[in-house]
């Protein structure tokens, strides 16, 4: 049964799509936030992109978003590197993760964040059995690159919600 | 604070140039997304930050949503091109390809690798 109660949550998902409808607006005047107001509070209620249900976690989330963040500056550096240096070092190859179930629901998320880490990039994705397959310019870290997969969707099944198998959103 | 904008545009481009080297210089379609997928948002970034503090609350809002939307999406953007790369070319240069196999079991075809 859906709720229509203004959750925490539903408070923070009205209040953004508020100053993402200013922002694009580029005005933040009373009749922009009226009306920004309402289109949020109108979308979440009808339950589209939200599933008013779980809890998102602020703390894994930030820790997520620093760590994309950290990954999209040292690999920008990496490459930097790569196409300064005179030598080709590169040995590139496509290796195969699996990611745990309960982090198969925020597969989108892991191959934007996978994209941005350093000398990485996702090639295909099986969501059904959850096995990315990666391109690395450095093979011999595939090592160090599984664990740094897991360890991000490890944070995403922290700071998102999931739901166990066979349940919808 | 101009200053600062400056350097954070001049940054910004160079790490552009950077990318745009990178995509002459690398020898593989791989390698070439790699320059343009990673570097590109960095050089969007940058610039736009040191734009916003030229541009007021007007143009930080337009900046901080289209950068926001490219960060989200150029990373897909750049796996459909590694995807579609790997569906039609041979990779032959790649010392490992796992996902070879589970294309031909899919029956998916490729380009003429052996």
């Amino acid at each position: 049964m859906k709720t229509t109660a203004l959750t925490p949550r539903r408070t923070l998902s009205i209040a953004t799509l508020t100053l993402a409808w200013c922002a694009l607006w580029q005005t933040m005047s009373v009749a922009n936030v009226l009306s920004g107001v309402l289109l949020a509070s109108a979308l979440t209620y009808a339950g589209i992109g939200t599933s008013g249900r779980g809890s998102i976690r602020p703390l894994p989330l930030l820790h997520l978003l620093w760590l994309v963040l950290v990954d999209l500056a040292a690999s920008t550096f990496a490459v930097a590197i790569e196409i300064v240096t005179p030598t080709d070092r590169t040995e590139e190859g496509i290796v195969s993760v699996t990611v745990p179930p309960e982090c198969r629901q925020h597969l989108l998320l892991l191959i934007v964040a996978i994209t941005l880490t350093p000398g990485t990039a996702v090639v295909d994705a099986d969501p059904d059995t959850g096995t990315l397959y990666l391109h690395l310019l450095h093979v011999d870290r595939k090592g160090k690159t599984i664990e740094h997969v897991h360890h991000l969707a490890r944070l995403s099944c922290e700071a998102l919600p999931t739901y166990p198998a066979g349940v919808t959103q | 604070m101009t200053t600062v904008a400056e350097i954070l545009m001049l940054v910004g481009g160079l790490i552009a140039l950077l990318a745009g080297i990178g995509l002459l210089r690398f020898e593989t379609n791989y390698a070439r997304f790699h320059a343009a997928g990673k570097a590109s948002p960095v050089a969007f970034l940058v610039t736009a930050l040191g734009a916003s503090s030229q541009l007021g609350w007007e143009g930080t809002a337009s900046l901080a949503i289209t950068t926001a939307a490219m960060i989200l999406t150029l990373p897909v953007g750049v796996h459909l091109l590694f995807r579609a790369v790997h569906r039609t070319t041979p990779g032959t240069h790649l010392r490992v390809d796992e996902l070879a196999p589970a294309e031909r079991a899919a029956g998916l075809r490729r380009g003429s690798e052996p």
